[in-house]
């Protein structure tokens, strides 16, 4: 049976309007046609957006992300021999089955080593697969994260050493087992790891665990009854959802390199807040890949065609670094949840951004807090010059 | 033919970029002339085929879903396409008018599908300022705008 173009055109549109990708995708299949009058039409184009050259601000953007990561590589100096810490970019986030993807091209990392951030310990490298032993494949490497069967079990104390225990993986949580005393952890009480180095473990000690979760319930009179379960679990510090950047012991001589693709911004008519580039799905561009140029954040791919994309302008993702007057430089998301307490967004104060391959970049300065969210008054980019795609 | 209508509608499109850039929301959208003119003079069979072109090169300038801009031009092509015959008989004037239904047409089109869809549909005043663009040589652009091939 022949269908009839208009119900097949009208469904298609349909298609393209609830935002279904193949659709989408295949729409800028024509933006190609545009671009050889695109070049025609930028020589006429007023240079509006064009930013002055300003050589401070690649030197200040790299100081942020340089002391942002200093902070979130913070652990105990203890370390295998050769090799450092290292912050690396979380490439994916399951965190259904416990675990996050690393994207650690040309890195060397050994197996059960411990993956921090800020001095936390978050899980632990384990093998690709269960055919495969292997930690890197394809410059990714696998985290199993504290609850995950694949955790190792951890030396653990309460801080004093006066009560020590195995931290191991029970019903998919952290749990407390193998405890010296029969001391029972008090609600709401950090765990680290403690130097076990003795038996041939050598995870440092100090890296925070988790804190200690206990159920309560009322008794009469308003008193709060501590469950005695033999084996209390913790509770995990950070939200592996959130994470954007953790670190690994790499080797010393460790560079990480991620894949950029150059390529040209070519306005829309949707004036500054889209854009179209010159690069698609052929080049190795995705949807969400990050766009820079020079030491400037500019925007997100939104839809990456088969050979250009939609670019708009938007911060980027992960914390933020803001950069308050008195030089302090402090991690913040875009909600108001996130902020540090105490804290009170100053609009014009100067945003910043990294990535292991670009280092620091400027986002932009600080609005107004609307709807207890911040907004970017986004750094300007000279459209003339090429950008680069920092390809996930 | 339709090869030089995608051409046409790409240099249309491009022309509404630069215009914005230098007027910004003042900026006139050629493409309703090009529309106008295919309306009053292809036949009905073939404005499908007009305004998946049209739509889906202005949805890219725009950087919209192109489903919501086929839509309006489908709509905006018909309309006026249903009232042709009276439409010529007004010469220069029943092109402008022609253009002025298939703008506000567009427009009606564009308010119904982003509030029905949820997606911003661009669809506005530089329809009506892109009409403006007609004005010295409707006449002209009507006497071009005759039906192929007997079409009514």
């Amino acid at each position: 049976m022949r269908a009839r173009p208009g119900i097949v055109v009208a469904v298609l549109c349909v298609a393209s309007l609830l935002d279904a990708p193949w659709v989408r995708t295949a729409e800028q299949a024509l933006a190609p046609v545009l671009l050889v009058t695109d070049t025609l039409v930028a020589d006429l184009m007023p240079v509006g957006d064009t930013v002055a050259s300003d050589d401070a601000v690649p030197v200040v953007a790299a100081l942020a992300w340089e002391a942002w990561l200093d902070a979130v590589a913070v652990r105990p100096a203890v370390l295998e021999s050769g090799r450092k810490p290292c912050v690396v970019p979380v490439a994916e986030r399951l965190v259904g089955r416990q675990e996050l993807i690393l994207y650690v091209p040309d890195v060397e990392l050994l197996q059960d080593s411990p993956v921090t951030h800020r001095g936390a310990l978050i899980g632990f490298l384990r093998p690709w697969s269960a055919s495969d032993a292997r930690v890197v494949v394809d410059g990714r490497a696998r985290v199993a994260l504290l609850g995950h069967p694949r955790a190792r079990p951890v030396a653990a104390t309460w801080g004093d050493e006066s009560l020590q225990f195995l931290v191991a993986s029970r019903d998919e949580a952290p749990t407390v087992v193998l405890r010296s005393r029969r001391v029972q952890p008090l609600p709401g009480q950090l765990a680290y790891s403690r130097d076990a180095s003795q038996l041939g473990d050598n995870l440092p000690a100090g890296l925070a665990i988790g804190r200690v979760s206990r159920s309560e319930s009322d008794l009469p009179g308003g008193a709060l009854a501590v469950h005695t379960r033999d084996e209390p679990s913790l509770d995990v510090l950070l939200d592996p959802a959130e994470l954007s950047h953790v670190t690994v012991e790499a080797p010393h001589d460790a560079r990480l390199s991620l894949p950029q693709v150059e390529g040209r911004l070519l306005r829309s008519a949707q004036g500054d807040h889209r854009w179209q580039l010159d690069r698609g799905l052929l080049h190795g561009v995705g949807r969400g890949d990050g766009v820079v140029q020079q030491s400037r954040w500019v925007g997100r791919v939104e839809w990456a065609g088969p050979l250009t994309s939609i670019v708009s302008r938007e911060a980027p993702p992960g914390p933020l670094i803001v950069a308050d007057p008195s030089g302090n430089l402090i991690p913040v998301g875009a909600s108001v949840g996130t902020w540090p307490a105490d804290w009170r967004p100053q609009a014009g104060l100067p945003v910043f951004w990294g990535n292991a391959s670009t280092g620091g970049l400027l986002v932009g300065r600080l609005g107004l807090v609307d709807q207890d969210r911040l907004t970017i008054d986004l750094s300007g980019f000279d459209p003339v010059r090429p950008v680069s795609v920092l390809v996930r | 033919v339709i090869l030089a209508v995608l051409a046409a509608a790409v240099l249309s499109a491009q022309a509404l970029v630069l215009g914005r850039a230098l007027l910004g929301s003042m900026a006139p959208d050629p493409m309703v002339v090009l529309a106008t003119a295919l309306a009053l003079a292809w036949p009905a069979r073939r404005l499908l085929l007009a305004a998946v072109f049209l739509g889906w090169v202005r949805a890219l300038v725009l950087v919209e879903p192109a489903g919501g801009q086929v839509l309006c031009a489908w709509a905006a092509l018909f309309s006026v396409a249903a009232f042709r015959s009276s439409l010529r008989r007004g010469g220069r004037r029943g092109f402008l008018f022609a253009g002025v239904l298939l703008a506000a047409v567009w427009w009606l089109t564009a308010l119904a599908v982003s509030w029905a869809a949820g997606v911003h549909v661009s669809a506005g005043r530089e329809l009506l300022l892109g009409l403006l663009l007609a004005v010295p040589c409707a006449g002209l652009l009507m006497r071009i705008s005759r039906p192929e091939g007997g079409a009514r």
